[in-house]
């Protein structure tokens, strides 16, 4: 799969801009400023519908702007497909178009077009926040399995529900409980497909990121990637009945505090070399190359889950590697399908020599 | 003195309609300028004549211009199925399939915390009390297919633990005529999950 052109219209610091992107790929480069990390967040807005960076919709508009409009042309096996995302502020509304069709749902993009975007200021936040590392392996399942993305909402909304109720009836429920178990079994039900569903993922990408980080890093350190939770450790079929334990066994506290304790959204997920935690113990160079083994499993994960190689979005991924490491992911990234990369001006890499084009922004 | 106008006024009365905002309650408000004297008070008389005449079923929840209302009140209905719907709207969509002759108990919404809504708000306090008559042998649970009908179907469920009828759901799976390579993968695996002997 690759992204042969990408226009945007009002997009952060663009007003209409077109990019055409050869099927190897690219190389942007251009001082600080210019809307190279833009360019990259406005290509995964066609993956995932929204920005990478977490930035409302709203904030994404270009400023004096009121709406704005994502389009890739992308070939799939082939077949040309043409999606779009547009956003209007006044209307506060998002819709997302397959070849001119819009969309029922916005989420309904996902799947279509897949990429991976490694982007350097991810390596703290990722690494540092337990809900980004949730994010990170639940937007990579939803990618190759929209059911994931439904049970996600499902949870988030019975979650929801739940803790209201935790919080405004607590002294009702300690006498009766039974409006509790009403949201309980379809709690569970959706956190126990949603925790197989990540700790199948995670198998699949630790080898592949442990294998990676090899490459990368010249030191012997072992990359591994542990899942903890209420039922992480149960049995396949056991986690739905175990994660119902889990809430009930905790119900007291959860009325006394007013939420729920238990559940995939208070699992962790930690980055680890030779068993320590990575956000804790490693250094910079050691957590952006953890990162980045990540990121290139998730190309692996997604090619062999889709059937279509992923696009690879690399911001300023040379930036603190020394030279050994930076030529290693050179390489590496020779493997894959299309490439974006972005660099800033002075590039110590001889990527010209490569196979890359190099663009001026 | 009131200063805004009988039109803003209007407006504000059509924008507490469900589904109309402030700039269509607008639009409608100045339309009806348009009508004819009598058409306006046709419609005018209309409502009125609802909110007057229809009554809530005491034993079902239905509306109707009799209580109990004509379902309750039809011998022909088979009062050994019951079958509990979210809202009158869901009730009426069931009647126009003909399929089904029991009778409805109809909840008036759905649990949802978020919105305020706990067992107390909604038509339940009665369903014990008509099932102890020992006529009905099969409660159909009919709540929408969302997070919150799940909830409240669950809710019932527990409810109706000891009582001496069968408790069943309907089925959740494909429309018909639907192209079964466009379903969302939930609602295939749900129809999986129901398929059935041939």
């Amino acid at each position: 799969m690759h992204l042969s052109r990408l226009k945007l219209t009002d997009y952060r610091n663009f007003d209409r801009t077109t990019v055409e992107l050869p099927v190897e790929g690219i190389a942007i480069s251009g001082q600080n400023g210019r809307g190279k990390s833009n360019l990259l967040e406005a290509i995964f807005f066609l993956a995932i519908a929204k920005s990478a960076r977490g930035a409302q919709d709203r904030d994404v508009v270009r400023w004096g702007a009121q709406s704005f409009v994502v389009e890739g042309s992308i070939i799939r096996q082939d077949v040309p497909i043409e999606l779009r995302v547009a956003f209007d502020s006044q209307q506060q509304k998002k819709k997302a178009f397959v070849d001119g069709e819009p969309l029922p749902r916005v989420s309904g993009i996902v799947g279509q077009f897949n990429a991976v975007l490694f982007s350097p200021e991810d390596v703290d936040l990722v690494l540092r926040t337990p809900a980004e590392r949730r994010r990170l392996l639940d937007i990579l399942i939803s990618q190759s399995n929209p059911s994931h993305l439904s049970d996600l909402e499902t949870y988030r909304r019975v979650l929801a529900q739940r803790n209201r109720l935790l919080k405004d009836e607590g002294h009702r429920l300690r006498v009766d409980s039974s409006q509790l178990d009403a949201w309980d079994s379809q709690l569970a039900e959706a956190g126990a497909r949603i925790v197989s569903d990540r700790l199948a993922t995670l198998s699949f990408i630790e080898a592949r990121a442990c294998s990676f980080y090899q490459r990368i890093s010249s030191e012997a350190q072992a990359l591994s990637l542990a899942y903890r939770g209420a039922v992480a450790s149960s049995a396949a079929d056991a986690r739905f009945s175990d994660l119902l334990d889990a809430l009930r066994s905790r119900r007291e506290d959860e009325i006394r505090l007013g939420h729920t304790l238990s559940g995939p959204h208070r699992d962790h997920l930690v980055f680890q070399l030779d068993g320590r935690p990575v956000h804790k113990f490693g250094s910079k160079g050691q957590m952006k190359s953890a990162l980045l083994s990540w990121k290139l499993a998730e190309a692996v994960y997604l090619e062999a889950h889709t059937g279509h190689q992923p696009v690879l979005l690399m911001d300023d991924v040379f930036s603190e590697l020394d030279a050994s490491r930076a030529s290693s992911v050179l390489e590496l990234v020779d493997d894959f399908g299309q490439v974006v990369l972005t660099t800033a001006r002075d590039p110590d890499l001889d990527i010209r020599e490569g196979r890359y084009g190099v663009v001026d922004l | 003195m009131n200063s805004e106008s009988p039109i803003d006024r209007l407006a504000k009365g059509l924008n507490r309609l469900p589904g109309v905002g402030p700039k269509s309650a607008r639009r409608i408000a100045l339309d009806m300028l348009t009508w004819d004297t009598e058409e306006v008070r046709r419609l005018a008389d209309l409502m009125v004549d609802v909110k007057t005449n229809v009554k809530s079923c005491t034993v079902c929840g239905n509306l109707g211009l009799t209580d109990p209302c004509s379902i309750c009140d039809d011998s022909r209905r088979d009062r050994t199925l019951l079958m509990v719907v979210d809202t009158v709207a869901n009730l009426l969509a069931v009647e126009r399939t003909a399929h089904f002759r029991g009778v409805y108990h109809v909840l008036g919404g759905r649990l949802s915390p978020l919105e305020g809504v706990s067992p107390e708000d909604l038509n339940l306090a009665s369903l014990p009390d008509r099932i102890a008559g020992g006529e009905v042998q099969e409660v159909i649970l009919a709540n929408e297919p969302t997070v919150e009908g799940d909830a409240t179907a669950q809710y019932l469920s527990q409810l109706l633990a000891g009582a001496p009828v069968e408790v069943t759901q309907i089925a959740r799976g494909l429309p018909v005529g639907s192209d079964l390579a466009l379903a969302d993968q939930v609602t295939l695996s749900r129809a999986l999950e129901g398929r059935r002997q041939l």
